[in-house]
């Protein structure tokens, strides 16, 4: 297996560090994700490798954990999306007002097969990382014509690591490529749900890769994106 | 590390941390102070929901479990809400004269000071909320 990019220890290092800082102050220390790609015909012995901590929370997810927080109406100088804005903007281009509505029975990171409007989904473009970007550049399609990939359905895991005194949830979603030829994977994001109405999708993460990761035809994609809750003090 | 420089290296990584800071009034006198005292329940929702995480399990460690105000437990990503009208004191800012130190642990007041007008009671008005962006900062 070729290792294209990994973690870096002393950036990961200095993260937890950072963290700890934060909580020995008991402040509330954010959200860090990290996230892996795995390419090959086999995913248990695959070609390629590419894991990194993921810097990119967009706006969207900002201002849907501050909405879940506060929960109030918004003066009408901050309807508006952009900077300074309290609103969030859809996939499909639509500037959405909080609050938020979604039940806790929805698993709001998990797509189903077929379905890339969310959960973790992959593109070529090659756009810039932007804290105001809300969907991905040039999403790679559902399907099985050219340039496209075939979406399974999102798994989770969820755990608690007593060490690090945090939760974390790790969602993993395998694209194929039957395409008939090779597709070249240059970002890849994490889509949420944002609605009971099941009609807001949002993206809440995008990480540009820095090299292209090629799936070549009858190969997978595996994307996992792990979020980290913050950290949490000890009684 | 002070707080403040946390903070700044947090944002170096492209991460937000929320802060809070606490005001009172009395009369002329205004107190000001950073909040420093998150407890178990308020991780617990923000964990929930930044990663949509979901732990079953009795309160407490390795569970997402929150305890409300009465003592019961409930383990769900809830919307927050603090804009409390008046006289209610069960959500929103809420003053008490109790004296324990804090408990990561805690999902009370030691003693809230109950609405009225009674002895030791205090007439709760609505919670205001505004929203305010400081461009300086970058913040809301």
């Amino acid at each position: 297996m070729r290792i294209v990019k990994d973690i870096d220890p002393d950036e990961w290092r200095e993260l937890i560090e950072l963290e700890r800082e934060a909580v020995r102050h008991h402040l509330l220390p954010p959200a860090v994700a990290t996230f892996q790609l795995l390419v090959g015909r086999n995913l248990r012995s695959p070609r390629l490798l590419y894991r990194d901590i993921s810097r990119s929370w967009v706006r969207n997810a900002y201002i849907h954990a501050l909405d879940a927080v506060i929960q109030t109406s918004i003066p009408t100088q901050y309807c508006f999306y952009g900077t300074g804005g309290f609103y969030m903007r859809s996939i499909d281009s639509y500037d959405r007002s909080p609050p938020i509505f979604t039940s806790s029975e929805d698993y709001i990171y998990c797509g189903s097969s077929g379905d890339n409007s969310r959960g973790p989904v992959a593109g070529t473009g090659t756009d810039p990382e932007d804290f105001g970007s809300w969907r991905l550049a040039s999403i790679i399609p559902h399907g099985t014509g050219t340039g496209q990939m075939s979406y399974g359905n999102t798994s989770y895991t969820y755990s608690w690591s007593t060490s690090d005194r945090r939760f974390s949830a790790a969602y993993v979603r395998n694209l194929l490529n039957i395409s008939g030829s090779a597709i070249g994977v240059r970002e890849v994001g994490l889509y949420m749900l944002c609605s009971y109405y099941d009609s807001y999708r949002l993206m809440a993460i995008r990480d540009l890769l820095s090299s292209t990761i090629t799936v070549n035809h009858g190969e997978q994609l595996q994307i996992t994106y792990t979020l980290y809750g913050p950290a949490i003090p000890n009684p | 590390m002070l707080p403040e420089q946390v903070i700044e290296r947090a944002q170096l990584w492209g991460l937000v941390i929320p802060v809070a800071v606490w005001e009172i009034r009395v009369g002329e006198r205004a107190l000001v102070f950073p909040s420093r005292s998150w407890v178990r329940n308020a991780y617990n929702q923000i964990s929930q929901w930044w990663t949509d995480v979901r732990m079953s399990g009795s309160y407490g460690d390795g569970a997402t479990t929150c305890r409300d105000i009465y003592g019961s437990t409930l383990n769900a990503r809830s919307a927050g809400k603090v804009g409390a009208p008046a006289g209610d004191t069960s959500y929103g800012i809420v003053f008490g004269r109790g004296t324990t130190s804090w408990s990561l642990d805690d999902y009370t007041l030691a003693q809230k000071i109950e609405h009225g007008d009674g002895p030791n009671q205090m007439q709760y008005q609505g919670v205001t909320i505004t929203p305010t962006w400081n461009v300086g900062t970058n913040t809301w």
